[in-house]
């Protein structure tokens, strides 16, 4: 195994550590921090965080040494400040963890789960044509350069699509600087660096043995072709799902860990792809309708000290920086989307909204690149079932809701603005873009699932409900 | 905050019976397994995936810390196209037409040979040996029919012997 690989994890979470600083104290010292849920959520929120961090040193310092350096030096900051609020949090502790044996099960199950994953990552090559094209190609140009700069052909080499984000370019790129030289597998190992946090945050939420194993099996097996290729789909749509997640869950009981968790998790799909720019207004209006909801009907109830309106503005700064910047780097570059979403995509959306069968086709392909009716049927089953039953709607339920239905419009609206060929254009993308959407709605029917399955007197084996 | 509020959780309970419960929550994820293959699919995929991997003896040759290793996934021409650029240390080529007009051709090879560049008005032009050029002749490179070309791509490369690395004025 690399050494790049192996210090990884070690620098990210102490970069992350150094990133949430202002939330350290509340994270440390929440009661509900100690429930495992709490702890894995937190555990993957710092590395979720602490992999933006990184991008937004390369983003901002061009260089990758001079990142790394940076990088290092915040990371054993990070430890320091962490072990310092963990000491300081101890008064605060009092009894011991309320362990659910649901969650520890599920965590070998994802550990498993990764362990396959990674078998894959670090053993097959590149040879897929995104992967090749887009993702790792970009890679290779920026640790060739030792930078990210405006210098290399962004422009000129069209298939390469070098205004797209660049979360996974610097992470792939960085690991193969901090090795030495570049191959065909080593840079693919920034996959497993992503999901790794997706992985311990899904089991955050896995406390109820029917729901957990729904959870965990619609957003790690549907996406089995693009969670090791080199494509980053399966990571939009895990991270998406684990924003609506946890962003619902912090509604509900506003939790740091979760609140920490949701936000990063936003900021890295709003770093994988375009889409993840769209996902974030969908998760906005989503929040938004989901806090309406708490406002009208004050059934939630708090469990632990929130974090301060600040240190959440810190967490929601450091988590979007990102994004942001390569918005403003890619516009001053003069890097375009070739989709070439404006009023010309207008003009013709509305003239294939007209023609006879287009709106059809792409919901089609959409309904069946993904199965969506795997997760939407489902999830209209357990509304009704929760409305029969009359079980709690969870808060954050109309958080996904609202999502990914946003999500999906928002796709057959790019697919109809689309100025490729319609049919050219769906049967090589939409399996793809609907994993997202597939994920957002699984995560919508889980949180109906966990409430139903959460009866009154069916505590989880060994923990508290 | 008190310890009792942590096994607090606000929530509307039904009086109906637990089994009721954990019945229709098993009911609505077999549909869920019923109708996405993905679900059905995935996880068999992933098993019989990554234990094939390693039972594989290709696996053992990839070399995770070897500088290039991997690089086998490119097809042979592409691949033996990327050598001859590099073992002629140059710094930029371009394509023949009939090169530039496969997109996986052109793709490939252009990822493939970073950092050397690929410039349009580079004075190295790389073309089929079948493909007539006015440029002095550099190097070039026989197709083995003996190579093994993977059936989607052996269309790119039918009727073609080799490669050219031609410098042009």
């Amino acid at each position: 195994m690399s050494a790049a690989l192996e210090l990884a994890p070690l620098y990210l979470l102490g970069i992350g550590l150094a990133a949430a600083a202002p939330m350290l104290e509340a994270l440390a010292s929440a009661p509900a921090g100690r429930r495992p849920e709490q702890r894995w959520a937190t555990v993957a929120g710092l590395f979720a965080i602490g992999i933006l961090a990184d991008q937004l040193l390369v983003l901002w310092l061009r260089s990758l040494s001079v990142a790394l350096a940076v990088g290092s030096v915040l990371a054993v900051a990070g430890f320091y400040l962490g072990v310092r609020a963990r000491i300081r949090s101890k008064a605060t502790r009092s009894s011991a963890d309320t362990a659910t044996v649901w969650i520890w099960i599920f965590t070998l199950c994802v550990a498993t789960i990764v362990f396959l994953y990674a078998v894959l990552i670090l053993t097959l090559p590149l040879t897929h044509w995104d992967a090749r094209s887009i993702w790792f190609f970009q890679a290779k140009i920026i640790y060739f350069a030792g930078a990210l700069t405006g210098d290399s052909p962004w422009s000129t080499l069209e298939f390469a699509h070098g205004d797209y984000p660049k979360l996974i370019p610097t992470l792939a790129a960085q690991l193969a600087d901090v090795a030495g030289f570049w191959n065909e597998t080593l840079p693919k190992s920034a996959l497993l660096v992503l999901l790794v946090p997706a992985a311990i945050g899904v089991v955050a939420f896995t406390r109820r043995p029917l729901s957990g194993a729904f959870l965990i099996a619609t957003l790690f097996f549907p996406t089995y072709g693009v969670l090791w290729n080199g494509y980053a789909d399966g990571y939009l749509a895990l991270y998406a799902a684990l924003c609506v997640l946890a962003l619902g869950r912090w509604i509900d009981r506003r939790r740091p860990g979760d609140l920490l968790l949701g936000l990063a998790s936003l900021g890295i799909a709003a770093s994988l792809k375009h889409e993840g720019s769209f996902f974030l207004v969908c998760a906005a209006v989503g929040t938004a309708t989901a806090a309406a909801v708490a406002r009208a009907n004050p059934s939630t109830c708090a469990d632990s000290r929130p974090a301060g309106p600040w240190s959440a503005a810190w967490i929601a700064a450091v988590s979007l920086a990102g994004p942001l910047t390569w918005e403003i780097t890619r516009r001053a570059w003069g890097l375009t989307n070739d989709l070439g979403l404006s009023g010309r995509a207008i003009v013709t959306a509305s003239s294939r909204f007209s023609e006879p069968g287009a709106l059809a086709s792409i919901v089609k392909a959409l309904f069946q690149g993904a199965e969506l009716a795997g997760a939407i049927v489902p999830l209209g089953l357990a509304l009704v079932a929760a409305a029969c039953l009359r079980v709690r709607i969870p808060t954050g339920f109309w958080l996904s809701a609202t999502a990914a239905t946003l999500y999906l419009v928002g796709i057959i609206g790019v697919y109809l603005g689309t100025p490729h060929e319609l049919a050219w254009h769906l049967a090589t993308s939409a399996d793809r873009t609907a994993l997202p959407i597939f994920a957002i709605f699984s995560a919508a029917a889980f949180q109906l699932l966990d409430s139903l399955e959460k009866s009154p007197g069916a505590a989880p084996i060994g923990g508290a409900k | 905050m008190g310890e009792a509020e942590i096994s607090t959780e606000s929530e509307v309970g039904s009086a109906r019976p637990d089994w009721l419960h954990s019945a229709v929550v098993v009911a609505i994820v077999v549909v869920a397994f019923a109708m996405n293959h993905g679900l059905r699919d995935g996880a068999v995929r992933l098993r019989e995936a990554a234990t094939a991997q390693l039972l594989s003896e290709a696996t053992h040759r990839i070399n995770l810390t070897s500088p290039r290793s991997g690089e086998i996934a490119l097809t042979e021409p592409v691949l033996h196209t990327i050598e001859l650029l590099r073992a002629n240390r140059i710094e930029s080529f371009r394509l023949s037409p009939a090169m530039s007009g496969e997109e996986f051709v052109r793709q490939r090879l252009i990822e493939g040979a970073w950092p050397i560049r690929f410039e349009e008005s580079s004075s190295f032009l790389i073309a089929y040996l079948d493909e007539y050029t006015d440029c002095a002749l550099v190097d070039r490179l026989d197709f083995d029919p003996g190579w093994r070309i993977p059936r989607r791509q052996a269309p790119f490369f039918a009727g073609r012997r080799g490669v050219q690395l031609v410098r042009c004025p």
